[in-house]
C-alpha cells in the first residue's frame, strides 16, 4: 500500500520534470509550423494553420547539408581518434609499471580544466607553424587535445577496476601486453569507451568558438556556426528561426534515439561487470 | 636482452601519442600564455613589462565580478548532484515508464548550446512565452524580465545551464545504482529501513566514487566551460551581471586593446583550476 | 567489433582526405586566391549579394585571380581577424568598423598602410573627409567600404494615428517629447530599442552624445581625460536617456532584446520609432512604401555647434600586415571604387559610397534625397569614431545597461564612465598615446 502512494508522488514529480524538459522543445517545434501572425497571437499553443513554409525559408540559401556533413566529419574523426589514444594511455597508466607513471598521470589530469578560450591565439600560431591553417585537421587536432585529459582520466580509472588477476592469467597463457590489451582490456572497456565517447561527441558537435575562429571558409563551416547566423538576421520572423533550430536538432536527436539502447546497455554492462 | 630493453620502453610508446598532442595543443599554448602575461604588444613588438598586466588585472573590479560569478556558479554543483541523485533513485525503483523518463531527461544534454540559448532567450524575454503564459493565468506580477533584471539574469542563466546538464548526472548515477548488489536493499528492507535511510546508507556510499567524479567534472565545467552559454544568452550583461572569467578573457583578448592583460587573467583562471585539481587529488589520495 | 573499426577507420581516412583535398583546390589550379573577410549585411541589407556580384565581375576581369569572400558574424568579425593576424595568417582584405575600431589594429601593427599600394591620385576620387578617419602618421590605412547616415526611422502610419505630422514629426527635444507623449497616449510604444548585446549605447551616443560639443577637440579632450563626464556638457545626454526611460517612452523589454531585434519592432508595428541607418531605412521604404516609413534627424537639445550635426561615417577595408597578396588586394579595393560598381552598390544595397563619382541623379528614394541634403547642410560628426580604446566595452555598455536594469542615476553613470575611461588609459598606455596622436592630427 505504502509503496503505491510513493509511486503516485514519484509519477507526479517525474511528469512535472518531463514537462519542464519538454516544454522548450515543444515550443521550438510547434512554432516552427506556425505563420508569423499566428505566433504573435498564439505563442504557446499548438499550430492551427500548420505551414511548412518556414522550413523552405530556413533552407533557402543555406547549405544545411554541407554544414551537417562538416560537423559530422569533425565529430567522428575527433571522437574516434581520441578514443584510441586514450585507450592506449589509459591502459599504460592503469596496468603497466614504469618510471614516472604517477608524475606523468598527475600532469595530465589538471589539463582538463584548461578553458579553451584561453588558448585560441597560441593554438592558432602553432597551427600555422604546422601548415594547417583553414583545414579540418587543425580543428580535429585541437579537439583531440582538449578531450584527451578527461577521457584518459576516465579510462584509467575504469581500467584500474579490472582485476589484475585477469591479466596475469592471460599472461600466463602466453599473451603479450599488446594482446592482453586487445583481447581482454578493450572488450572490457567498451562501456567506459562508450560513455566517454558520448560525452566527447556531444561536446564536439556543439562546439562553437574554435570552429568559428579556425575554419574561415564558407565550405568548411559547421552546423553550430551556421545556426548562429540565425541569431542576428532573421529576428523578425521567429517561426523561421525555430524551423532552422529544428533542422539542426533533429539529426542529433535521431542519432540519440537510435543509439540510446547501446549507450544505456554499455553503461549498465560496465557497472555490472565490476 | 634486446626484447627486455624494448619492454622497458613499451609503456612509453603507449603514452607517447598523448603527450605529443597535449604538448602541441595545451602545454605549449599555456607556456605562451604565461610568457605573454609579462609582456605588452605594441606595433607588432613585444615589450617586457614585468607584473604590470597582473597589477592592472587585479586593480580592475571586473576581475572580481567575474570571479564572484564563477563562484556563484559553483552553487549549481551541489544542486545538480542532489537533484540527479534524487531523480536517479526514483527511477531506480523502476516506477512505471522509467525508461521513458530516463530517455527524456537525457535529451537536453545532447542539444547544442546555441540552440538552447536561442530558444531560452525567446522563452525568457520580457514579452516572451513564459511571461505571456503567466499573464494569461493572471500572474501579472510574476512576469519579470528574466534575462534583463539585474537580480534575475544570473539565476536564469544558471537554471538554463542546469536544465541542460541534469540528464548526464541522472544517467550516470542510475547506471551505477543498477549495479549495486540487490541483496543490500533486501536486507535493509528486512530491518525496516525507510527510503531515506536506504538512500543515505546504501545508495550514497555505493555510488561515492562516481559522485566524486561527477562533482569534480561539474565544478570544472562551471569554471572553464560556460563560455558558450554566456556568449549566446547574455553577452555578460546586463551591466556585467553575468560576466564570468572566460567571457572576460574573451572580451579583453578580442575586444581590442589589452590582449596581454587577458593573458594575465588567463593565468589567474588557470591557477584557480589548478587549486581545484590539487584539492581533488588530495581527497582522492586520502581515500586510497 | 573488428569489422566495425575497420570500416570506421576507412571512413575516417576518406573523410580527412576529403577535407584536406578540398581546401587545397585553389592552390592546385595555380590561381592567386584573394581572401576577403567582410561584414555589412546586418546594417546594409543586400550587401552580401553586392559582394558576390563584385567577386563575379572581378574574376571575369581577372581570370587568374580567385576571390574568396567570407561573410563574418558581428561577434566574430574582430575575433577571427585578430587571431589569424596574431599568427600572421590574416586575410588579404579585412572589413572594419570605422574610427578607433579600425585604428586600434593599425596601432597594434596589424594593418599595412594602403597608401603604399594605392597612389594619392587614385585615392583622390574619395573625399578627404572620408579618408581622414583612417589617416595616421602621414599614411592612409583604410579605404571606405561604404558610407551611411544615422537617423531615426519611424512608422508614418503610427504618427498619423497619434496626430503627429508624419512628414515633419520633430526637430527639437521638446517636440520629440511631445511626439512621444502623443504616441504613448494612443497606445503605441514610441521608441523600440534593444540593449542586450551591447551595441546600442554607442548608437545613442551618436544621436545625442555630441550635442553640447563645438568641435572635434572637445571630444578629444573628453576621451583623453582632460574633461570629465560629470560636466553637464558631456553627460546631458545621459539625463535625456533617463528622461525617456522614466516617461515610459521606450519599450519595456529593451533589456532582453538585441540591437536588431529592437530595431525590427517598427517593422512588426510594436514601436513607432527606432534608431537606424539610412540603407536599412531605405530598404524598408522600398518594401513598405514611402508613405509608411520616414527618416528624421535626432531631436536637438544641445547648445553646441554640433547640436544638429549628422553622423555619416564610413566603414572601411584595410589590408592586413600579413596579407600575402597586397598588390592584388589594393587592386580589388580600387575596383570597388569604379563608377559602375559604386552604382551597383547603391542599387543593390542602398548604400552610398563616399566617392566623387557618386551621382546624385541615381537617387530615387525620398529618404536618400533628404539624407543628401543633411550631408550638405550640417556638420558631420560621429561620436563613436573617437572612442578611446576599450572605452565602449568596459565603460559605456555596462554603464548604460545599468541605467536601465538597476536604475543607475545619470550623475552616477557619469562618474562610472570617468572611472572606466581612466582604467582604459591606464591599461593601454601605448595604444592610448597613439590614439591621442591620431585624433589630434585630425
Amino acid at each position: 500500500m505504502k509503496r503505491k502512494r510513493g509511486g503516485i508522488v514519484s509519477q507526479l514529480l517525474m511528469i512535472l520534470l518531463v514537462v519542464v524538459i519538454i516544454f522548450p522543445l515543444y515550443f521550438m517545434t510547434a512554432n516552427s509550423f506556425k505563420t508569423h501572425e499566428e505566433y504573435v497571437n498564439n505563442m504557446a499553443g499548438l499550430p492551427q494553420t500548420f505551414t511548412v513554409q518556414n522550413f523552405v525559408e530556413a533552407f533557402r540559401g543555406k547549405p544545411f547539408g554541407q554544414w551537417f556533413m562538416n560537423s559530422l566529419i569533425l565529430t567522428v574523426a575527433a571522437v574516434f581518434i581520441t578514443g584510441i589514444i586514450a585507450l592506449l594511455a589509459g591502459y599504460a597508466f592503469a596496468k603497466m609499471r614504469f618510471k614516472g607513471k604517477k608524475v606523468l598521470f598527475n600532469m595530465i589530469v589538471p589539463l582538463m580544466s584548461v578553458p579553451p578560450v584561453v588558448m585560441i591565439i597560441p593554438q592558432f600560431r602553432i597551427i600555422k607553424i604546422l601548415g594547417l591553417v583553414n583545414t579540418r585537421v587543425s580543428v580535429i587536432l585541437i579537439y583531440i587535445g582538449i578531450m584527451l585529459p578527461m577521457t584518459i582520466y576516465l579510462m584509467r580509472n575504469f581500467m584500474k577496476t579490472v582485476p589484475d588477476s585477469l591479466l596475469e592469467a592471460a599472461e600466463i597463457d602466453g599473451c603479450s601486453k599488446r594482446k592482453a590489451l586487445t583481447k581482454i582490456m578493450i572488450p572490457l572497456s567498451v562501456p567506459a569507451l562508450i560513455t566517454s565517447s558520448l560525452v566527447n561527441l556531444v561536446w564536439v558537435w556543439n562546439e562553437l568558438l574554435i570552429s568559428l575562429v579556425f575554419l574561415q571558409k564558407e565550405e568548411l563551416r559547421t552546423l553550430m556556426v551556421g545556426i548562429t547566423l540565425f541569431k542576428g538576421r532573421f529576428t523578425l520572423n521567429i517561426p523561421v528561426i525555430m524551423a532552422g533550430l529544428v533542422i539542426a536538432t533533429v539529426p542529433i536527436v535521431l542519432i540519440y534515439i537510435f543509439a540510446q539502447k547501446y549507450l544505456v546497455e554499455g553503461m549498465l554492462a560496465g557497472s555490472v561487470k565490476e | 636482452m634486446k626484447t627486455n630493453r624494448m619492454k622497458k620502453f613499451t609503456p612509453y610508446f603507449y603514452i607517447l601519442p598523448t603527450f605529443i598532442i597535449l604538448a602541441v595543443v595545451i602545454v605549449i599554448p599555456i607556456i605562451y600564455v604565461i610568457i605573454q602575461s609579462f609582456y605588452t604588444t605594441f606595433a607588432n613588438e613585444s615589450v617586457f613589462v614585468g607584473l604590470r598586466n597582473y597589477k592592472m588585472a587585479f586593480e580592475d573590479e571586473l576581475l572580481l565580478t567575474a570571479l564572484k560569478n564563477n563562484l556563484k556558479l559553483f552553487l549549481c554543483v551541489p544542486i545538480l548532484t542532489v537533484l540527479s541523485l534524487a531523480i536517479a533513485s526514483i527511477l531506480y525503483n523502476k516506477i512505471r515508464g522509467w525508461r521513458f523518463y530516463r530517455s527524456v531527461i537525457f535529451i537536453p544534454y545532447i542539444l547544442a548550446i546555441p540552440v538552447v540559448g536561442i530558444v531560452f532567450s525567446y522563452l525568457l524575454q520580457y514579452n516572451g512565452v513564459i511571461n505571456s503564459i503567466l499573464r494569461t493565468i493572471g500572474l501579472e506580477n510574476m512576469a519579470l524580465d528574466w534575462l534583463g533584471d539585474p537580480n534575475l539574469a544570473f539565476p536564469s542563466v544558471a537554471i538554463v545551464i542546469m536544465w541542460k546538464q541534469i540528464g548526464f548526472g541522472v544517467v550516470l548515477f542510475l547506471a551505477r545504482m543498477m549495479s549495486i548488489d540487490k541483496t543490500l536493499y533486501e536486507s535493509a528492507d528486512v530491518d525496516g529501513a525507510t527510503w531515506f535511510q536506504k538512500f543515505m546508507h546504501i545508495t550514497v556510499p555505493q555510488t561515492k566514487s562516481i559522485i566524486e567524479f561527477y562533482v569534480i567534472i561539474t565544478l570544472i565545467e562551471m569554471l572553464s566551460w560556460v563560455f558558450n552559454f554566456i556568449y549566446v544568452m547574455t553577452a555578460g550583461g546586463p551591466g556585467n551581471k553575468t560576466l564570468v572569467l572566460e567571457y572576460l578573457i574573451y572580451k579583453k583578448a578580442f575586444g581590442g586593446g589589452d590582449f596581454n592583460i587577458a593573458m594575465a587573467i588567463s593565468v589567474v583562471l588557470l591557477a584557480i583550476a589548478a587549486i581545484l585539481i590539487v584539492i581533488h587529488q588530495i581527497v582522492m589520495r586520502k581515500e586510497e | 567489433m573488428k569489422k566495425i573499426s575497420v570500416v570506421l577507420i576507412a571512413a575516417l581516412v576518406v573523410s580527412l582526405l576529403f577535407g584536406c583535398g578540398k581546401s587545397d583546390d585553389a592552390k592546385g589550379t595555380g590561381k592567386t586566391t584573394l581572401s576577403v573577410w567582410y561584414w555589412g549585411e546586418q546594417e546594409v541589407p543586400g550587401y552580401k549579394a553586392y559582394m558576390e556580384e563584385m567577386v563575379k565581375r572581378y574574376e571575369k576581369k581577372n581570370p587568374d585571380i580567385k576571390v574568396e569572400a567570407v561573410l563574418q558574424e558581428s561577434d566574430n568579425l574582430y575575433t577571427a581577424f585578430r587571431t589569424a593576424e596574431a599568427a600572421g595568417e590574416g586575410p588579404d582584405i579585412q572589413y572594419m568598423w570605422g574610427g578607433t575600431q579600425a585604428m586600434e589594429d593599425v596601432w597594434k601593427g596589424n594593418v599595412a598602410p594602403i597608401s603604399d599600394y594605392i597612389s594619392e591620385e587614385e585615392l583622390s576620387v574619395i573625399p578627404k573627409s572620408a579618408l581622414a578617419q583612417t589617416n595616421w602618421n602621414g599614411k592612409q590605412w583604410g579605404i571606405p567600404a561604404y558610407g551611411f547616415t544615422y537617423g531615426i526611422a519611424y512608422d508614418k502610419e503610427a504618427m498619423r494615428t497619434a496626430g503627429v505630422d508624419p512628414e515633419n514629426p520633430f526637430t527639437t527635444w521638446d517636440e520629440f517629447l511631445e511626439c512621444c507623449e502623443k504616441l504613448k497616449s494612443s497606445g503605441i510604444t514610441p521608441l523600440g530599442m534593444g540593449l542586450k548585446d551591447g551595441y546600442l549605447p554607442a548608437w545613442i551616443g551618436i544621436f545625442l552624445g555630441q550635442q553640447n560639443m563645438d568641435s572635434v577637440n572637445d571630444m578629444i579632450s573628453l576621451m583623453s581625460g582632460q574633461e570629465s563626464f560629470t560636466d553637464k556638457k558631456y553627460s546631458e545626454w545621459l539625463e535625456k536617456i533617463a528622461e525617456l526611460k522614466e516617461a515610459g517612452y521606450i519599450n519595456e523589454d529593451i533589456l532582453s532584446l538585441d540591437l536588431y531585434q529592437g530595431q525590427q519592432l517598427i517593422e512588426s508595428k510594436k514601436a513607432a520609432m527606432t534608431l537606424h541607418t539610412q540603407p536599412y531605412a531605405v530598404s524598408l521604404e522600398k518594401s513598405l512604401g514611402s508613405d509608411q516609413i520616414g527618416f528624421a534627424k535626432a531631436p536637438v537639445f544641445g547648445t553646441g555647434k554640433f547640436a544638429d550635426s549628422v553622423a555619416t561615417p564610413s566603414q572601411v577595408y584595410v589590408i592586413p600586415n600579413s596579407a600575402k597578396h597586397k598588390e592584388e588586394a589594393a587592386d580589388f579595393l580600387l575596383f570597388l571604387q569604379e563608377e559602375d560598381n559604386i552604382k551597383y552598390l547603391y542599387e543593390s544595397a542602398n548604400a552610398m559610397m563616399p566617392n566623387n563619382n557618386f551621382d546624385e541623379s541615381w537617387v530615387s528614394s525620398e529618404i536618400d534625397r533628404k539624407v543628401l541634403e543633411w550631408q550638405k547642410e550640417d556638420n558631420n560628426f560621429c561620436y563613436q569614431l573617437y572612442f578611446a580604446p576599450m572605452f565602449e566595452t568596459d565603460g559605456l555598455i555596462p554603464t548604460v545597461q545599468k541605467m536601465f536594469s538597476e536604475g543607475l542615476a545619470p550623475k552616477d553613470a557619469a562618474v562610472e564612465l570617468d572611472e572606466a575611461l581612466g582604467k582604459c588609459m591606464e591599461q593601454n598606455p601605448e595604444v592610448h598615446d597613439a590614439f591621442l596622436e591620431w585624433s589630434v592630427e585630425e
